[in-house]
Parts: structure tokens; C-alpha cells; sequence
């Protein structure tokens, strides 16, 4: 009896170790924080899509770039934690013969925060103001010539959410 | 002669109804004990001494049996408990109680009057309880403006319920005179849960952390202490 009892506390004792181990990595399946979709269009003829060449994307405060080639999509994050972020969109980023064009994009939006699960905890989903949602700091020579705010909702990366032209 | 003859005679009579009369006694006693039943209550040590080194764990839980039949024990436990979890994303506060209904079935047989249990036993868990998210991280799949900020929110969601079924698997053993010392292990399995719009019941008081599926664990170390009420005779079979 003694024995059988000393077994079964020592067995209590390894499930209440055991049991304490992190369990818990966030399911890539599921829909987080979302990123913001950009589709670029010919300025001339607006239903045809036009491949951005090498476009360089950078928030002003941030050191390090994101590089596009060959497409005419990007996903960019937004702060989840301000209601405005900023971007240099940069066209011929690796020119050097004067092509190099940049200008300013500014997106405001308002948040809102989500629970996910215990181990993702929340997603931002984005909601872009109708009238101030894209703005375009005007410079002597944009590259970009028009916007379209296609869906003011940013809630998964399946939709398109902005229409550049240029 | 006849006189010692007679003496031995009557020796040898009364040594008879002696041995007869001690195996008669013998006999008795080895199938007939009697048995004490009674009530028992007592504490999770635990969850009290976890309270003394765990600034973000206060908690309680009562737990009685009353002695049915030679093998079954009605039980219960009855607890509150408030708890802050402290994982990677959200820090949560989770303060309710429960209250968990059953019987144990005692599996071992005890010698002579030693009264100890190795059981198996069923509960049902029933629990009302708030939930507050402290602070919480959001997740960003491509943290380019780096990790997130931890969000303060206070976001309270009261009048919560879930109910699940229990089953236990435990040893109570007589430290000394009616004194007990128990152990037991749970596996939970949640039968009715509604979460809050907008969070998830990620502690239950009594069925403790919830998983993604139904399943859960708990545990006990009980001091209790056995009030005997009545006694019981009882034949046993060799």
C-alpha cells in the first residue's frame, strides 16, 4: 500500500511538472493582422495593370527597404499602434542615370483590435478614412498620377485595397 | 482412578467448548469487520500555498465525501479562485467560482481497519466567472515597424458560465487518527461554453486552462479530516 502510494504521488508530481511546458505558437492558418494591398494600373488605359520597375517601398522612420520587381502588387504593413503611416514609393529605385523618382504616400485609417486566439492574441484590422485614406505629397514631378481607394476595409490580404496609376 | 479419570474427562470437555469457542471467535473475526462511515472534509493545499508564492494566484477549494455504500463516496469541491495569466500576448485576469459534484469509487481493499482509497470517480463542474484582458500584443505577421506595443485595455466581461464533466482519478491515505492526505488527477472535458463576443474563457475557475479543443487538467493535494458518524458490519469473502 505504501509503495502504490508513493508511485502514485510521485506520478502527480511529473503531471504537474510536465504540464507547465509552453504549448502555444501561433496558427499561420489563421487570418492576423492584414496588410494593406496595392494594385498599379496604366495611367493611359486604367483597366491594364502596369509592373512598377524596380519599386523600392520605405517607411521615412525606418531604415530598411521593402524591394518589388516584376509586379504590379505590393502588401505593405501599417502601424497597428498610429492612424496614419507614411511610405517613399520609389520607382528606377536602383538607377542611376536620373530615372529615380519618389513621393510621399501618406494612408490614415482607424484601427480596431481583435482577439485571435491565446497565442496570436490580436489582429488590427484597418478602416481607411473615405476622403484622407491615400494622400500623395505633391512634389515637383510625381510619378504617381492617380489613386482609387477600391475598399476602405482592410480585414485579409484576398481584396485590393488601393489603385495606383501612373 | 475414576476421580482422575473423571478430572481428565472433564479437562478434556472443557478444553473442547474452549476450542470450539475460540474457533467460533476466530471465525467471526476474520469475516465479519466493521467498518466507519461518516463524512470528510478538508482543503487543496495547493491552491492555498500556491496563493503564498504566487502574487497573481489567490484561490480555495473546500472538498467533502460522505460515505455511501463499503466502495462508493458521494463528493464535491467547492472553490474560488482569481487568477492573472501572464502569456506572450495577453495578460488576463479570470476571478469566479465553481462548485464540482460526483462520487468516488474506492478500488483498493483495505486490511484490518486501515481505511484508505484508491479511486476512480466522476464529477460535474460548474462555474461562473469574469474575465478582464490587462494588456495585450497585437500580432503582426511582418513586424517591418517592429513588435507591436503592449496594448493596455481593461476590457471586462462578466457573468460568464461553463459547466464540464470530470474524471478523477486519486489516493487518500490516513496520515493519523482521521487524518487524511489525498491526491487526485483530472481530465476535464467542457460540455457547455460561451465564450464572450470579442475574447475567448482562456481560464475557468475549477476546470482550469481551456485548449482548443474541450480537454482540460487539474489536480489536487487535500488535507482532510474524517468525522465518523456511524458504523458498519461487513462479511467478507475470502
Amino acid at each position: 500500500m505504501k509503495k502504490l502510494l508513493k508511485i502514485v504521488f510521485i506520478l502527480g508530481f511529473t503531471f504537474v511538472f510536465t504540464n507547465c511546458e509552453k504549448d502555444d505558437i501561433c496558427d499561420p492558418s489563421l487570418v492576423t493582422t492584414p496588410r494593406i494591398i496595392i494594385e498599379f494600373f496604366s495611367q493611359q488605359n486604367p483597366s491594364v495593370p502596369r509592373i512598377v520597375t524596380n519599386l523600392s517601398v520605405k517607411a521615412p522612420e525606418i531604415e530598411e527597404s521593402m524591394f518589388f520587381s516584376g509586379t504590379n502588387k505590393v502588401e505593405l504593413p501599417l502601424k497597428t499602434f498610429e492612424n496614419n503611416t507614411a511610405f517613399e514609393f520609389t520607382i528606377n529605385s536602383n538607377a542611376t542615370d536620373g530615372s529615380m523618382n519618389m513621393d510621399i504616400v501618406h494612408f490614415n485609417y482607424t484601427t480596431q483590435d481583435i482577439y485571435v486566439s491565446r497565442a496570436c492574441g490580436f489582429k488590427t484590422n484597418y478602416d481607411l478614412s473615405q476622403t484622407q485614406g491615400i494622400v500623395i505629397d505633391t512634389d515637383t514631378n510625381n510619378w504617381i498620377k492617380n489613386k482609387t481607394i477600391v475598399k476602405t476595409k482592410i480585414e485579409s490580404e484576398n481584396d485590393v485595397h488601393i489603385k495606383l496609376f501612373f | 482412578m475414576t476421580f482422575i479419570s473423571n478430572y481428565f474427562f472433564r479437562t478434556f470437555l472443557l478444553l473442547i467448548t474452549f476450542t470450539s469457542f475460540s474457533q467460533e471467535t476466530t471465525k467471526d473475526s476474520i469475516s465479519v469487520k466493521s467498518e466507519r462511515y461518516g463524512v470528510r472534509a478538508g482543503i487543496d493545499l495547493y491552491k492555498i500555498t500556491l496563493g503564498f508564492f504566487d502574487q497573481d494566484y489567490r484561490g480555495i477549494e473546500l472538498v467533502g465525501d460522505l460515505r455511501l455504500t463499503r466502495k462508493i463516496y458521494l463528493a464535491a469541491e467547492l472553490g474560488n479562485e482569481d487568477k492573472t495569466v501572464d502569456d506572450d500576448k495577453i495578460n488576463f485576469t479570470t476571478k469566479g467560482s465553481y462548485i464540482r459534484l460526483g462520487a468516488d469509487y474506492n478500488m483498493y481493499e483495505n486490511w484490518l481497519d486501515m481505511e484508505n482509497l484508491i479511486y476512480v470517480g466522476m464529477r460535474y463542474g460548474f462555474s461562473t466567472f469574469s474575465q478582464r484582458i490587462n494588456t495585450y500584443q497585437v500580432y503582426t505577421p511582418y513586424p517591418y515597424f517592429g513588435e507591436a506595443p503592449t496594448i493596455i485595455s481593461g476590457e471586462n466581461y462578466d457573468g460568464l458560465s461553463s459547466h464540464w464533466l470530470e474524471v478523477v482519478l486519486g489516493v487518500k491515505a490516513e496520515l493519523i487518527n482521521n487524518l487524511y492526505a489525498g491526491f487526485s488527477v483530472r481530465f476535464n472535458y467542457l460540455l457547455v461554453n460561451n465564450p464572450p463576443d470579442g475574447f475567448d474563457n482562456l481560464y475557468i475557475p475549477g476546470f482550469n486552462k481551456t485548449y482548443e479543443g474541450n480537454f482540460g487538467f487539474g489536480f489536487n493535494y487535500t488535507l482532510s479530516y474524517f468525522i465518523p458518524i456511524y458504523k458498519k458490519k461487513v462479511k467478507l469473502v475470502d
